[in-house]
């Protein structure tokens, strides 16, 4: 009978409304994300550390944040993408100490539905959704663009720079970035390239010898936060703060207080909290199934002792506590 | 549109489609009815909810601002009490090891000019061209005090906390001037006050100056970072009290005695958010029990009305098709007047019925009446015929043949007679065809003769009056007449293999064609007088059934065969008829 049929269909239409209705209300889990990074120590990854965790309460997510002792320890790095993968993590941030030899631990926890996101530096990886940084080419370019600015227009620019080993990705191509706009430049020549490994101890010995040994040398670059340390150690050490430009990464007390004294003449500096904020923020979006653009530029800006104290330097330049 | 409205619905749907229609419209007017009151309780809501907590935040930071004024003066005091600058450094420097927001205490006179420090630790540097801490405009605007924007604190070597400067200008004897005491406070502080009060889930406040900048912001660091920015420059016009742009709630409300505003913003969007699901929880299941009431009262209205409705109309219908053998069985309606409609059909149809039972008796009276007349009459021609070859006989002197024609004539009429009865014995029938055929052999000489094959069982049985006769005159006329042989017509009386009786009358005479055979068989005679084949069939048939009657077997050249059926009735059953 007909009514009898509408009358069943109906029903059935109420059964499953009743029961799609439930359906929200039971308990979506907390979604898992482990942020690895190269070390926690610097002030660098302190401020990437606040980034995470103000992204983690903003969004309801359980994150980690590791990293090695030293930061030339991709191993201990790849050790904890397994032990994320293996504790069930939705999301990877990582910014990883090798361009490539993180590939492979990533490349297995893509394949098992882990979201992977870089931040800082990158890998090289097909499994990487989205690299979260600094255009470190630009940052580069703007590290000498910073010390010619020291110089008047035509004198020659004797580049020195140190480089913190070539594994990782955003240093490589700082010193890329470098070196191709001090060639594009008529007036600027590369002295010197010093690679070495990425702590206060290595920097300063690699930054004595490198001015030491090279003295034509009037800039010398330090491509990240250690180095910049380093260099300022030297200068101080070798009593050189007027003769020899000092271009930095990235900002602590220490590098500020130098670039107040004169030691550094400028530093380039990155944000580390919108790099922490973002890659969790993303790596949400991620998981929650929406598409993200596969560069996300973060800003870095060229501060120097004149204008350090600006009202929207500070913000930049000092860390809020 | 014309055509929707044309067109003709059937009950049940109309009802579940009149019954749907209103359902969604009770269900949208109920939803959105929600929605609008809910949506302004959200605002309300929001409102309150922002300026109270905006007024906590003005009370709480209003109380953290008195509090401060009055470290400064302790430390006025202390500074007060010393008798040297030395004493009075060290006085200074132990009230800020006192209290750990205190960062730094330094006394300018209106030049500029450090009279007095003190802090919890730091060694001041000594370059001191860039002090953040001083603001000389900020000290000439403090008639009593004032509270700068937060800034760097550059005062130390490799140490740059975050902190707001709170001025305060006063006469001093042991500085025998008018000097600024200057005090910076580490901004962790207010931010504590600020940052514990919410708004709702969501929402959140802040400080701003009068001239547009943020003071603080629960999340400074994002804005710092470029990570989120507020529109200060539209906020920093609105007066105090709420603003509401249709999506979020600004909420502003002045410092007492400063230049610091609070906002409070309510995103009404974050607390839709919230109570979306609870919000769509009920709608859903207000909607579900919209459908269930509804498919119940359907379902109910289905039963007490459309369903008997349905019943009434097929009833009607079946009556329609079949108006004899159809029944009415008396429905139990919970619908009074559907119990109305329902007594009324059936007392129709009874009568109907009824009606139709008397009309049909009333015609097949009738029809017996008339038959009956009909009976009674005699063929003109046939007595016409009879009586001139008696006559002729007579003239003759064939008085023998005269005598017996005479004496069949007799008994052919009293047997027609025959007291009025409809049906006589089957003995008495063949008597009168006999009798029929003696008096036409007489007129046929030698033109035929025929035969009796009578089953002697069944002579008792009853059959009507004048069946046989009349086929006979059917042989002879159509049959025998036109031949040139000599014809035969044979009368047979048998039993079916059913039971009924057969009585059959045969001739060898020029047959007839099927045409012939149906249309004597539907016309009624046209000559005068005298009982036609269709009459006596029709008789059988008012009178057996349509079962009853008879059929005609012919072949031209060959003879014809006509048969009666009758159902056995013997005589003492026949009474009853």
């Amino acid at each position: 009978m007909r009514f009898k049929r509408i009358f069943i269909s109906l029903s059935v239409i109420l059964a499953l409304l009743t029961l799609t209705s439930c359906k929200p209300k039971t308990n979506e889990n907390k979604k898992k994300v482990a942020v690895i990074v190269k070390s926690t120590y610097s002030d660098f990854w302190k401020e990437v550390e606040k980034g995470v965790n103000t992204a983690a309460t903003e969004y309801n997510i359980d994150v980690t944040f590791e990293g090695p002792e030293n930061e030339e320890d991709y191993i201990t790095q790849n050790d904890m993408i397994n032990r994320a993968v293996a504790g069930g993590v939705n999301a990877i941030v990582i910014s990883a100490i090798d361009y490539v030899k993180s590939a492979n631990a990533l490349d297995a926890a893509a394949l098992a539905g882990v979201k992977i996101l870089t931040i800082d530096s990158a890998v090289e990886s097909e499994s990487v959704s989205t690299f979260i940084g600094t255009d470190n080419l630009e940052a580069g370019k703007m590290a000498v663009e910073a010390a010619a600015k020291q110089f008047p227009p035509d004198s020659e620019l004797r580049i020195g720079i140190l480089g913190c080993g070539n594994t990782s990705k955003n240093a490589e191509q700082r010193v890329e970035g470098i070196r191709e706009f001090a060639l594009s430049r008529g007036n600027a020549v590369i002295i010197d390239e010093m690679s070495v490994a990425s702590n206060l101890e290595s920097a300063t010995a690699g930054a004595i010898s490198m001015l030491t040994s090279h003295t034509q040398i009037n800039i010398i670059i330090g491509v990240n936060e250690w180095m910049t340390l380093g260099i300022g150690n030297a200068i101080e050490k070798l009593g050189l703060p007027e003769k020899v430009c000092a271009i930095g990464f990235d900002s602590n007390v220490d590098s500020i207080g130098k670039l107040e004294t004169g030691e550094i003449d400028a530093l380039i500096v990155q944000n580390p909290f919108a790099m922490g904020y973002l890659g969790v923020q993303k790596a949400t979006e991620l998981i929650r199934g929406n598409t993200v653009e596969s560069i996300i530029s973060t800003k870095a800006t060229a501060i120097f002792k004149e204008n350090m104290f600006e009202e929207s330097n500070q913000k930049i330049l000092f860390q809020f506590e | 549109m014309k055509k929707f409205f044309n067109k003709r619905y059937n009950f049940s749907t109309l009802t579940v489609s009149l019954l749907a229609v209103a359902v969604t419209a009770a269900v949208l007017v109920s939803v959105v009815s929600f929605i609008v009151i809910y949506n302004g309780s959200l605002i309300y809501e929001a409102e309150t909810d922002s300026e109270r907590s905006v007024t906590q935040t003005a009370v709480m930071l209003g109380n953290y601002i008195e509090n401060l004024k009055v470290q400064i003066e302790q430390i006025c005091n202390e500074i007060e009490d010393s008798g040297d600058i030395e004493t009075a450094n060290a006085r200074i420097s132990a009230a800020c090891r006192l209290r750990s927001d205190t960062e730094a205490v330094v006394v300018y006179d209106t030049d500029g000019k450090i009279l007095a420090f003190g802090s919890n630790g730091g060694e001041l540097k000594k370059d001191l061209s860039v002090n953040l801490s001083y603001d000389k405009a900020l000290l000439e605007k403090s008639g009593d005090y004032a509270i700068s924007l937060p800034h760097v604190q550059t005062l130390f070597n490799n140490r740059y906390p975050w902190v707001v400067t709170i001025v305060h200008g006063r006469y001093f004897d042991l500085f025998g001037k008018d000097v600024y005491i200057s005090v910076d406070f580490s901004f962790s502080g207010i931010a504590e006050y600020v940052d514990n009060v919410g708004i709702g889930k969501h929402g959140y406040s802040y400080i701003i100056d009068k001239s547009g900048s943020i003071v603080y912001h629960p999340q400074q660091q994002m804005i710092f970072s470029g990570l989120k920015t507020e529109d200060i420059a539209k906020i920093s016009k609105m007066p105090d009290g709420s603003h509401f742009d249709g999506k979020i709630m600004n909420t502003l409300k002045t410092l007492d005695g400063s230049s610091w505003r609070i906002v409070g913003v309510a995103d009404t969007d974050d607390m839709q958010a919230i109570k979306t699901q609870t919000v769509t929880s009920v709608v859903v299941l207000s909607v579900i029990c919209c459908i269930a009431i509804s498919l119940l009262s359907i379902r109910l209205f289905y039963n007490i009305v459309t369903r008997p409705v349905s019943k009434l109309v097929d009833a009607m219908q079946s009556f329609e098709k079949n108006a004899d053998s159809f029944r009415y069985a008396k429905t139990d309606d919970r619908v009074a007047e559907l119990q109305i409609l329902s007594d009324s059909f059936g007392h129709m149809v009874l009568i109907i019925q009824e009606l139709m039972e008397k009309v049909r008796n009333e015609e097949i009276t009738l029809r017996k009446t008339e038959l009956k007349a009909l009976q009674a009459q005699i063929n003109p021609h046939f007595l016409y015929n009879t009586l001139d070859s008696i006559q002729w006989m007579c003239e003759q002197g064939k008085t023998a043949d005269a005598v017996n024609m005479v004496t069949a004539l007799a008994k052919l009429f009293r047997i027609s007679i025959s007291r009025g009865k409809e049906l006589i014995t089957i003995k008495d029938e063949m008597r009168h065809a006999e009798n029929y055929l003696i008096i036409q052999s007489y007129r046929y000489k030698n033109q035929f003769s025929y035969e009796f094959q009578v089953d002697e069982e069944l002579t008792d049985c009853l059959c009507n009056k004048i069946t046989v006769q009349p086929l006979v005159e059917n042989a002879i006329y159509h049959g025998i007449e036109r031949m040139v042989d000599e014809g035969k017509i044979t009368i047979r009386v048998l039993k079916a293999d059913d039971g009924d009786i057969l009585i059959e009358v045969e001739d060898n005479g020029v047959g007839m064609t099927e045409e012939q055979c149906e249309s004597i068989l539907k016309k009624d005679r046209s000559d005068s007088g005298g009982i036609g084949i269709k009459n006596v069939n029709d008789r059988l048939k008012i009178y057996f059934g349509e079962k009853y009657g008879i059929s005609i077997k012919s072949e031209l050249d060959v003879g014809t065969k006509i048969t009666v059926r009758i159902p056995k009735i013997r005589k003492e059953q026949g009474n009853e008829i």
